[in-house]
């Protein structure tokens, strides 16, 4: 008969826990809560946690965590695969395995095990069902990342925005051609933008540069003109607000932007030669203007 | 002209020096159980060690030494494991305690490994009660690798950890929450 490992001397005990991999760490917490209470307080780290949300109510999840050292060689993440309604499944790296939880309380379990509120990324693919995101919602209230992939419907990609961006730090949006109908998005706020189609350009306005207050925005394909650009440039030299949120802003496009355009009337000093521009505000405020791979404007 | 050998100048090889005689003392364990062992062996537990150098201090005989929360068949394995490692220097042990990924050399992997899990838990709690590092080192870890590619359910019964809902319940809280 099996003598209870929990009758071993607590600092025996730990030893022993500290000494297992994240793999059977994470299948030991799930034994009883007093071995979920043990790993929670041996040292394996959190690195990131990632749900990945699929059509027909599929989640896939992954841990990447650690103990010691952290080494990418060694150290891999552990997904599991969890459908709705079916015993969860698990690849710790030898094969997938059957385990009896379900997938609610696995999700509860990690988020609680790891300390931690939010996932690191919560991946949107391949969703056509607008009404899913309120139980998306209610699986990962929150999130550091979203990534609402480009294969989610016009829709869903969408109502994602309204109903999920407020719960993250961060978005990343696959469609450009539905940000026109969500000026709201330039006004959340957030840390990180990037708009990442790069198949279809953004219609970007100088209205929308104004009304920005997202830290830090990234458009890949914008078609902005060099006109609003400059404009844009002109009204922040004349401006005396201190608090613009965005901190830099980086626009790519197809054809690149004609510089000369941009700064025309506008009087800049050039820190590095066909890179490197400067504003200077009569308030003390700078703007950097980095022409490389397309613009970026630094505020500081 | 080949070089002079100055042999008497240069250090011969050095015979190993004889090693002190064994001091062997009687060990009696919690059930009476009354066991042989080197010193030497004896040392590696601090707790055992202080014991001895009390003695020594003031020059008493050292006739029998009782390990009170021990019983016999344990003892005997910790006993076992301590005269095995009687040479090794303290020091490597105690280096070792915070290591995760520390090495089992093949005696002990196959002495720690034969052991059902009951007396594995049963010498490692001896070895906590005595204080011996190194034993302590090698059965958390032999512990550890035992839970490796093993499933929760695996693990309940490996480990004698009861089911959910059989444990018993000490507050209204559930086990999952």
């Amino acid at each position: 008969m099996p003598i209870n490992i929990l009758s071993l001397q607590a600092t025996d005990l730990q030893y022993a826990i500290n000494s297992m991999d994240v793999g059977e760490l994470i299948a030991f917490s799930l034994c009883s809560k007093r071995t979920k209470n043990l790993v929670k307080s041996s040292n394996m780290l959190l690195i990131k946690t990632t749900a990945a949300v699929f059509k027909n109510d599929y989640i896939e999840f992954e841990i990447l965590a650690f103990q010691g050292s952290f080494d990418r060689d060694i150290h891999k993440p552990i997904q599991f695969f969890l459908p709705a309604n079916r015993w969860m499944q698990v690849d710790r790296g030898n094969g997938i395995e059957r385990w009896k939880f379900t997938r609610s309380h696995c999700i509860a379990h990690f988020m609680s095990l790891f300390k931690v509120s939010e996932v690191t990324y919560l991946i949107l693919g391949g969703l056509c069902q607008v009404p899913y995101l309120d139980t998306v919602k209610q699986i990962f209230p929150r999130c550091y990342t979203l990534k609402i992939g480009k294969n989610c419907s016009d829709e869903v990609t969408k109502m994602a925005i309204l109903k999920l961006a407020p719960i993250a730090k961060e978005v990343e949006i696959g469609k450009n051609h539905i940000i026109n109908d969500i000026p709201h998005l330039w006004t959340m706020h957030l840390e990180f933008v990037l708009l990442n189609d790069e198949e279809r350009p953004l219609k970007l306005t100088l209205e929308d540069l104004l009304t920005l207050n997202i830290g830090s925005v990234l458009i890949l394909n914008t078609n902005i003109t060099e006109r609003d650009l400059n404009i844009f440039m002109k009204l922040w030299m004349k401006g005396s607000h201190r608090f613009y949120a965005p901190e830099t802003i980086k626009l790519h496009t197809t054809n690149g932007f004609r510089m000369d355009q941009v700064f025309k009337g506008i009087q800049y000093e050039t820190v590095l030669r066909d890179y490197s521009y400067q504003l200077r505000r009569g308030d003390g405020e700078k703007l950097t203007i980095l022409n490389v791979e397309g613009i970026m404007f630094q505020f500081s | 002209m080949a070089p002079k050998k100055n042999s008497a100048k240069r250090p011969q090889p050095s015979t190993p020096k004889p090693s002190a005689p064994a001091r062997i003392v009687k060990v009696q364990s919690s059930d009476g159980h009354i066991l042989q062992a080197d010193v030497r062996a004896l040392l590696l537990s601090s707790t055992l060690a202080a014991t001895i150098k009390g003695y020594d201090d003031e020059n008493k005989p050292l006739e029998k030494l009782e390990v009170n929360n021990v019983v016999g068949f344990t003892l005997k394995l910790v006993l076992e494991w301590c005269e095995k490692h009687k040479e090794d220097d303290p020091a490597i042990a105690q280096a070792e305690k915070d290591k995760k990924n520390i090495f089992i050399p093949s005696w002990d992997r196959h002495f720690l490994t034969k052991l059902p899990m009951g007396n594995l838990f049963d010498l490692i709690t001896a070895a906590y009660h005595l204080d011996i590092t190194g034993l302590i080192n090698y059965g958390c870890k032999t512990v550890a690798n035992s839970a490796k590619g093993k499933s929760t359910e695996e693990m309940r019964e490996l480990f004698g950890i009861p089911e959910p809902w059989e444990q018993p319940s000490t507050s209204t809280a559930t086990w999952d929450d």
